[in-house]
């Protein structure tokens, strides 16, 4: 369950309106590395994860909230940069488009207008692959968030992206602490059980800890 | 010999870090990336490297008020290496110090919420409200992937005590703050002076 706080994690303010930047700040919103597709990879992914490791599967509850909150700072800055702007404007940065479906609001669209989808998300069900998946997704949105504080000079915009830059990074290092546990909890020892029952110890067993007759 | 499929159970010794003694250690003072012995007998510089690697907030170009509060992180961590070389009994009584450092700073923050707050506006008191939480959050990041962290757990539990207080203090004077009015988005907060 969530509860809703009206507030943002971050003060979010722009200087002056820059329609052209508000459409490239729709790759982070609705586009493969945003934060959307960031959520809900990560809050997918916990259902799997919490089999093998619960110190993981909250790690991931927490970042996909957080991830959330994101989304909502990213909307409130695109909503933000084209508030007043003339028609006129929009057209000029590309944007007429939105403006006759979506008006000043953001949608789940990525700066090139391509939809957001699903597969944007991978989620295997592996520990190991998961985890590794949203280390690479991680960099890949700090990446694009450095891309986009080059692209303005708006002091009070460069400040919300460099937040939202820098959890980035945190969240990418909690990541590969949590990689680096799951090393060590699985053991790295994978075995292919043939005639089996499926089931989550199938591919990693803890010698230790089971009896010899359990044993493949 | 018993038939286990080909494969040899390999028997673990005991891990240095399985003993009670050193389990609830905190983190930095162990190496990143493996479980090798800290450098226990270290001086600050080393000890403050493994701090930031620990927790990159300390490395990143971050907003004025988060730059006040590792400082006094670094700090603490030298203090209890100073306090490890002194004593052999480091242990009793590092736990001893942090509960006592816990108790003073929260009766400090306790004291300064009557005070303060009172003379706060709107404007900074959610933005007081905001900085808390954040960093409430960031601990929690912290703390799951580092349980055992006594550190990392009493820094979350400060700021998140303080947080409460600030939003029982904010919603006893404007509104409470997950209650939805006419007020969202936040921009109003931040332009509007109280």
């Amino acid at each position: 369950m969530w509860y809703y706080e009206a507030k943002f994690e971050h003060p979010v303010k722009v200087n002056h309106s820059d329609p052209r930047l508000a459409k490239l700040l729709l790759a982070q919103y609705g586009g493969p590395q945003g934060e959307c597709a960031a959520a809900l990879r990560y809050l997918d992914q916990r259902y799997a994860m919490s089999d093998f490791d619960k110190r993981t599967a909250g790690l991931l509850t927490d970042i996909g909230t957080e991830e959330m909150a994101h989304l909502e700072i990213l909307g409130e800055l695109y909503h933000q940069l084209v508030e007043g702007v003339s028609l006129h404007e929009l057209k000029e940065a590309g944007l007429a488009g939105n403006y006759v479906e979506f008006g000043t609001n953001p949608f789940y669209i990525n700066e090139s207008g391509q939809p957001w989808t699903a597969g944007y998300i991978s989620a295997t069900g592996d520990p190991l692959a998961d985890v590794h998946e949203d280390i690479a997704a991680e960099e890949k949105a700090r990446a694009v968030y450095e891309h986009l504080i080059d692209l303005t000079d708006d002091p009070d915009v460069k400040d919300t992206l460099q937040f939202l830059w820098s959890r980035e990074i945190v969240h990418s290092r909690r990541f590969r602490e949590a990689a680096q546990h799951l090393d060590e909890v699985l053991h790295e020892r994978r075995s292919i059980v043939i005639g089996g029952p499926v089931s989550r110890t199938n591919r990693y067993v803890h010698y230790e800890h089971k009896p010899e007759s359990d044993r493949p | 010999m018993p038939d286990n499929g080909g494969i040899r159970k390999k028997v673990q010794p005991e891990k240095w870090y399985d003993r009670p003694a050193v389990r609830g250690l905190h983190p930095s003072l162990f190496a990143v990336g493996s479980r090798q012995p800290a450098r226990l007998f270290g001086v600050f510089p080393e000890i403050a490297t493994i701090v930031a690697e620990c927790n990159d907030l300390t490395q990143l170009p971050q907003p004025a008020y988060l730059a006040l509060e590792y400082p006094v992180q670094l700090r603490g961590v030298w203090q209890q290496s100073q306090g490890f070389r002194i004593f052999p009994p480091f242990f009793l009584l590092r736990s001893l110090s942090v509960d006592a450092a816990t108790k003073r700073s929260q009766e400090g923050m306790r004291g300064m919420a009557h005070t303060e707050w009172d003379r706060m506006g709107r404007k900074e008191l959610y933005h007081r409200l905001q900085l808390h939480q954040f960093q409430a959050y960031d601990w929690m990041l912290y703390t799951d992937m580092h349980p055992h962290s006594r550190e990392g757990l009493r820094r979350f539990q400060e700021h998140n005590e303080e947080a409460r207080q600030l939003r029982e203090t904010f919603a006893r004077r404007y509104r409470p703050i997950d209650q939805w009015d006419d007020q969202w988005p936040v921009r109003s907060e931040v332009d509007v002076e109280g």
